[in-house]
């Protein structure tokens, strides 16, 4: 059982950390709540389903990656920017925008489940556990990634300027910087994220027009219980639920009946004793 | 500019955009069915109003249940009023469908769309007859409003054995419900149960193996639940053991299913038996073929009845054994022909909503012919008359109707009622009728043998 649940852990920390590290990442530098974070996911995903046909797979892949980066920077300027003083605003509008992008694909396309091929075929066996090549491409993609948005934000010049809000806003604008640039940049950086979780894990797996929320709620989920805006924590926190969920589907007394409560109840035990989350800091009132 | 303007105008520019979505909306030509509108297809052009009977179809109408359901109506419509229509007193009749759309295969199931569909249907279209329902939960809501009018309803979608034994208890309000398809869910499982433990015989004959060890995976919804239990009481009265029970989240997703299967695969299951309407059957297809996992699958999973399915999994069903109501295979002496005339139409398979609702409007036509009647009470005891000793010859099978108002399932000599068929996809993207060993129906309507993947039987 061991191999089982570190293998399949492993899996499904990868997929919730490229999930939740965007969005945590956007809620630390703005406070935003990006409710549509779930329907990034989704769009992508039809993009590069509706445009297979045309262009194979890698074109594809490319112009959703495009398409969902120009989306989150129109959110964010559109949308975002003039109502970011108000937080329930921000959350109203983001929250119409995962609406708006449901029921887009569902009339501009179908209400029914759709699959999309798997880009790496096959399986390779790891101690001894068959485990298709897609999903160990998603691993290897997202510890990639991750190193690459760390090394980002704390290398580059944009990304200490995204710490620099992240700590201050306020301050931040007074030494010069563009919070409305930095907070765009976090928004389509977030969408990158999400972008390449869908190439990653859409293939090989159903798409349909609600699934967006299902991957926003996991994405809250792990950035509440890592701490909001707490990139290190959002990455802990994933594989954390990541192993929680495999270990519930195997562990004998319990199953996959209740893999989606015991991540739940993991999450209210944190909030419990430690509200802020696994490495959140605690807000000075 | 200041924060009260920059407001404004991103409000405007969200009406603007909505505005813009809305108009090409209501440009685009309406998904899925025609909603209120009455078609007469094959009547004669000059037939007045009160010669038309107006038969009312209820289901999800943007889903392939209610697609189906007013494909299968409109097609026997069409055949009925180009063959004359009915007669009574004397004077010809002709028919005409109308579709109101009850959402009721949303995930979010809301029962008031259902009722108001169902009200709207019967005040305002001026449905003489209804044909329909798919989700029981929703159907239990709005066959009232059925009911409470006095009108004939004819399931063609749902299982659930509660709406057959309302007939029984409360006669005189569910009377007026009969059930043209499926099987019942008592029989589906106790066709299930058959075939597992035919299969059983059949693999340790081909295989020299002994074949003992059987997984289950099933949705944890409420309709597999009875279904879980049953199998898991039963099968080992047939000498399986029933070595994993899966019981997955409806959303669980491709990480989740490799998991399953190689819960499975550790456990040494030699069959796995699905029990999964939702979407969860793609992945447990698609990954069955890429994993390998040696055993074979065989059991419900309803997506894989869909004709798409080939396509939809890539061909990863090969070698998936799914029940099914009907496929091209010589049920009746109708079967074939109905069959050929669906696809020949719609260029697609038919469901068994199609299915159930194209027998549906032949049963009605029938009754009216035999009672010369339109009225509902009227028609029942006619309706009643179609037993086993005298079926109605359908697309299904032979329809015969119980005292509760459900189907006979089963099949006398070589008179086959309302029985569900075990068949597999096969190379190419066909599927085939396989043997039951006569557990459930006779060997006249295989069309091929069962097909074992080539990754073998765990031992």
């Amino acid at each position: 059982m061991i191999e089982e649940v570190i293998i399949f852990g492993t899996v499904q920390g990868a997929l919730l950390a490229l999930l939740a590290l965007g969005f945590s990442l956007v809620y630390g530098v703005g406070g935003v709540l990006n409710l549509a974070h779930g329907a990034f996911y989704l769009i992508t995903a039809y993009i590069i389903f509706w445009t297979i046909p045309l262009f194979g797979f890698t074109v594809s892949a490319i112009v959703g990656l495009i398409a969902v980066m120009g989306i989150a920077a129109f959110t964010s300027l559109a949308l975002i920017k003039p109502l970011q003083d108000t937080h329930i605003g921000v959350v109203l509008v983001t929250f119409a925008l995962a609406f708006f992008f449901e029921q887009f694909v569902k009339y501009f396309g179908d209400p029914l489940y759709h699959y999309i091929a798997p880009w790496v075929p096959g399986f390779i066996t790891l101690l001894g556990i068959n485990l298709q090549a897609q999903l160990l491409a998603l691993v290897i993609g997202s510890i990639a990634l991750v190193i690459v948005v760390t090394l980002f934000i704390n290398k580059t010049k944009i990304g200490k300027s995204i710490r620099a809000v992240s700590q201050d806003a306020e301050a931040a604008s007074l030494v010069g910087i563009n919070t409305d640039l930095v907070l765009m940049t976090s928004l389509v950086l977030s969408a990158l994220l999400v972008g390449f979780a869908v190439i990653f894990y859409a293939p090989g797996n159903y798409i349909a027009p609600h699934i967006g929320w299902r991957y926003l709620l996991l994405a809250f989920s792990v950035t509440i219980f890592g701490g909001m805006g707490s990139i290190p924590g959002s990455i802990v926190g994933a594989f954390i639920m990541g192993y929680a969920t495999t270990f519930t589907d195997y562990f004998p007394m319990l199953g996959p009946e209740y893999s989606q409560l015991i991540p739940i109840v993991v999450i209210l035990v944190m909030l419990l004793i430690r509200p802020q989350g696994l490495l959140g800091k605690e807000e000075v009132q | 500019m200041d924060t009260r303007t920059k407001q404004m105008l991103a409000v405007l520019l969200v009406i603007v955009v909505v505005a813009g979505v809305g108009v090409v909306f209501i440009m685009l030509p309406p998904a899925g069915v025609p909603i209120g509108q009455l078609f007469t297809p094959g009547a004669p052009a000059n037939t007045p109003a009160e010669n038309i009977i107006i038969v009312g179809i209820l289901d999800p109408m943007t889903d392939i249940q209610g697609i189906g359901a007013w494909q299968g109506a409109y097609m026997a419509c069409e055949e009925l009023n180009l063959a004359g229509g009915v007669t009574v007193d004397g004077e010809d009749y002709y028919f005409g469908v109308i579709a109101e759309d009850t959402s009721e295969s949303e995930a979010s199931l809301d029962l008031t769309k259902g009722t108001a569909a169902a009200t709207k249907i019967i005040e305002e279209d001026g449905a003489q007859f209804i044909i329909g329902g798919f989700r029981s939960e929703a159907l239990l809501a709005y066959q009232e409003i059925v009911m409470d009018n006095e009108m004939l309803l004819f399931g063609t979608g749902a299982s659930t054995d509660i709406f057959c034994q309302n007939v029984l208890d409360n006669y005189d309000r569910y009377k007026y419900f009969f059930r043209v398809i499926p099987i019942n869910s008592t029989s589906l499982a106790s066709s299930l149960l058959r075939y597992i433990a035919y299969l059983d015989g059949y693999l340790t004959a081909v295989t020299g193996q002994n074949i003992t060890k059987v997984a289950v995976i099933r949705e944890d919804l409420t309709w597999t639940e009875g279904m879980g239990a049953f199998l898991d009481g039963y099968l080992p009265l047939y000498g399986l053991e029933v070595v994993e029970h899966i019981a997955y989240p409806i959303t669980a997703d491709a990480a989740a299913f490799a998991t399953y299967w190689q819960q499975i695969d550790d456990a040494g299951a030699q069959i796995t038996v699905p029990v999964i309407s939702a979407q969860g059957g793609i992945l447990m297809t698609t990954q069955y073929q890429q994993l390998q996992p040696k055993c074979i699958m065989a059991g419900i999973d309803v997506m894989g009845q869909l004709d798409t399915y080939w396509t939809q999994t890539a061909g990863a069903c090969q070698y998936e054994v799914v029940l099914q109501s009907t496929i091209r295979t010589n049920k009746t002496t109708r079967t074939i022909p109905a069959w050929d005339a669906f696809l020949a139409k719609y260029g697609q398979e038919p469901i068994y909503n199609a299915i159930g609702s194209y027998d549906a409007m032949y049963i009605l036509a029938q009754a009216i012919e035999d009672g010369q009647t339109f009225n509902s009470t009227e028609l029942i005891p006619v309706l009643e008359e179609i037993d086993v000793n005298n079926p109605f010859e359908g697309f299904a099978g032979n329809i015969a109707f119980l005292d509760s108002h459900d189907v006979f399932e089963g099949y006398i000599g070589d008179t086959i009622y309302s029985v569900v068929l075990f068949t597999q996809w096969q190379a190419g993207g066909v599927k085939e009728a396989l043997s039951s060993g006569g557990y459930i129906y006779p060997d006249s309507v295989v069309t091929a043998q069962l097909v074992l993947p080539p990754w073998g039987i765990n031992p």
